[in-house]
Order: C-alpha cells, then structure tokens, then sequence
C-alpha cells in the first residue's frame, strides 16, 4: 500500500483554507487515506474524487461533498506520488461506473 | 482535458481528471484515424463531435492499433451474436442491422420482424434455460405487445473461457398501466434471478429506461437495493459513489417499483402484476 509523507490543508466547501500540515497519504485501489498526529485518519473512496489537479509540487483534489484537498511538499516523489494516485483515481472510478473488464489503457 | 484512457471489452473509457467519466461504445464509433498534421488520434462516435486524443508522445501509435483491434473483436464477435438469431440474411444487411441494433440497444420485436421473421420467436424461446422460459412466457402472456430485445455485453461472460459469446441477451416488456406505464427487464440467458419491474408516467418508458440501463451497463445491485443497504454491508460499495454520480441510476431508482424472483412459477404471474399495479 504507498504512502507518502506529505504536507496537507482540507477545506471544507464553507471555509477559508487553512494551513498545510504534516500528513501521510496512503492509498489502495479503493480508498484514500490522510493521516495527521492528533487526528483519526480521514478516509474518502477514490471514485467520489471528483477533481485530480496535479500542479508544480502540489496536487488539488475536490471530492463529491465539496470538500477540498491541497497537497504540498510533495519534494523529489512527486511525479511517482501523483501518477500513482491519478491512476488508481482513474481505475476506481472505472470499477465503479462498471466499465467492465481491462484490456489495455493509458 | 487532460484523462486517463482505458480499453475494456466493449468500450473506451474516458476518465477525466476533474468531471465525469465518458465511454464511447465501440459498436457507437464510426471512425478510429491519425491524424498526422497533429499526431492526434481521432475517434468519430454517433451523435457527437469527434473525440480527439493527443498528447500520447509514443504511445500514439500502440494505443491506435489496441483501440482498433479492441473495436473490431467486439464487433466481429457482436456480429456473430446477431447473425445466430438472424441465421437469414448477408453480410451486408448484418453490417446495417449491428448499426442499427448495436450492443445494449433493445428494439421492438416488430422491427426485428422485418427484418427477418421469427427473430423474436427464436430469441424468447431458444435462449432462455428451460427454467427460465417458464417466467418468460407467463411476461409474454402479461405483457400484450411483443418485447424490445436486445444483447449487452457481459463483463462477467467475457472472463468465462467457455463462453464463445460474451452477450446477455435481454428483454424490456412495455404495457399501460394505471396513469401510465410499467416496463419488465427481464435477462433471456444465465444472469439474473428476478425480473426488474418499472413504472413511470413516460410514454417513452422503455427507450429511456434501455439508455439508463446501458449508461450503468446493466447493474443490478445498485437498482434494486437501497443506498443504505449498499452502504452498510460493504459488499457492493463500489456502487456508492455512483448513486450520487450518475443522473440515469437515481433515474432507474426513481422508477424502480420491485422485483419479482425466479421461484414458484405458480405465484410468479400475480406477483409481477401487482408490481405493474403499484402494489409491492
């Protein structure tokens, strides 16, 4: 299961965003997982991610309930980090509209 | 937009980076090209501009052939499957009939008629398992008007090494019922355990009910149980996200008014009636 040590700001749809702070990032083919000291971890299924956008060292998620995720301090695994996560996004969501089986894909 | 492109075994999926996803029906694509002026992929679909893919650097021309190939097993195997319940007629009138009754489309048994007699005979009475042509001829008997038929693609066919073609074979029964209209889906092959019954007030109800189905390629968890039996057992939770992503499912949910199991053959008639009656 990857996970990542990231910085994180969650937003919810009424509020200013907040300051980024230490989080781990894990994530299966099903769900996601942000892990901040002091906090249970929030978990959220990877079809209800509505908005992927990966930037310069940073990645903006937007999930189905308007909540907002800013990921940042990403550092040297970046591309490794986002691409893994944008794929399992793209194969969830996939599973979940019952495209049917894999046979090749980019 | 920037997306993520998958190959499945009857459709391109489209999965966008922010939005919805899109699929384009392999049996829907009138054209897969290059275009080399700017090294794009062109795809051509029914009913809406052309899908142009670029930004695939060396994958262009991998992805091009794999499409293709993709495309042209699932016709040639749709194809096939037609032509077993249209043993009649040539080449060219299956390329124009697969157009017209493309994977997942029911058409009225009336059109399938002309074009070629005892079409609609051969798909409700040789398809069906002996068990299951019991229920089917007593919806034959409730129903009035012949059924809309049709064949959709079965992922979970197309995974069988036995099975030669991955298409189930389905039936929307159409009567008035009430106010309005009551609609039965009813699967004509293995899958499937009950029949699904609809009623709404379109007097297109079927049409729109068959272009729902398609959009959710013919689930059925998602339809007949609740949104909080799917969220508290855990078993289908794959489905949650799209009750609240998908227009067609809360569409098919709105409609649905009960299914009928595929036990005691005695019973089965009354109880689909009253499900056509609003009375569960």
């Amino acid at each position: 299961m990857p996970n990542y040590s990231v910085r994180c700001a969650v937003t919810h749809p009424s509020e200013s965003e907040g300051r980024p702070v230490p989080t781990t990032l894990t994530f299966t083919d099903a769900d996601g997982f942000l892990s901040t000291d002091g906090a249970p971890p929030l978990q959220f299924d990877l079809a209800e991610v509505v908005g992927a956008e990966p930037l310069e060292d940073q990645l903006r998620l937007v999930l189905l309930s308007g909540l907002g995720v800013r990921l940042t301090g990403l550092g040297k695994v970046a591309a490794e980090m986002t691409a893994g996560f944008l794929a399992a996004r793209r194969d969830r969501t996939a599973s979940s509209f019952r495209f049917g089986r894999t046979i090749g894909g980019r | 937009m920037r997306a993520g492109l998958r190959l499945f075994g009857s459709l391109l999926g489209i999965v966008p980076d922010s939005g919805d996803p899109a699929v384009v029906p392999y049996g829907e694509m009138r054209g897969v090209a290059f275009d080399a002026s700017t090294y794009h992929v062109v795809v051509e679909a029914l009913d809406r501009a052309p899908w142009r893919i670029g930004r695939l650097a060396k994958r262009t021309m991998p992805f091009l052939e794999e499409l293709k190939q993709a495309r042209l097993a699932l016709v040639a195997s749709y194809q096939a499957q037609l032509e077993d319940v249209m043993p009649h007629i040539d080449e060219l009138e299956l390329q124009r009939l697969s157009d017209e009754w493309r994977e997942g489309v029911a058409l009225p048994a009336a059109a399938l008629e002309k074009r070629s007699r005892g079409t609609a005979a051969r798909l409700l009475q040789f398809l069906p398992t002996e068990e299951r042509r019991v229920f089917v001829a007593a919806l034959s008997a409730l129903f009035p008007e012949p059924p809309r038929l049709g064949f959709y693609h079965s992922a979970e066919r197309s995974q069988d090494p036995s099975e030669t073609r991955p298409f189930e074979p389905f039936a929307l029964f159409e009567k008035a019922a009430g106010a309005g209209f009551a609609v039965a889906w009813e699967g004509l092959g293995k899958m499937g355990t009950a029949t699904y019954v609809f009623r709404g007030a379109e007097p297109d109800l079927a049409a729109r009910l068959n272009a729902s189905l398609r959009a959710i390629r013919f689930a059925r968890e998602p339809v007949y149980l609740s949104e909080a039996e799917l969220v508290t057992t855990g078993e289908h939770r794959h489905y949650v996200p799209l009750l609240r992503r998908s227009k067609e499912l809360q569409f098919l949910k709105e409609q649905f008014a009960g299914r009928a199991l595929h036990v005691e053959p005695e019973t089965y008639p009354a109880r689909v009636a009253a499900l056509c009656a609003g009375k569960s």
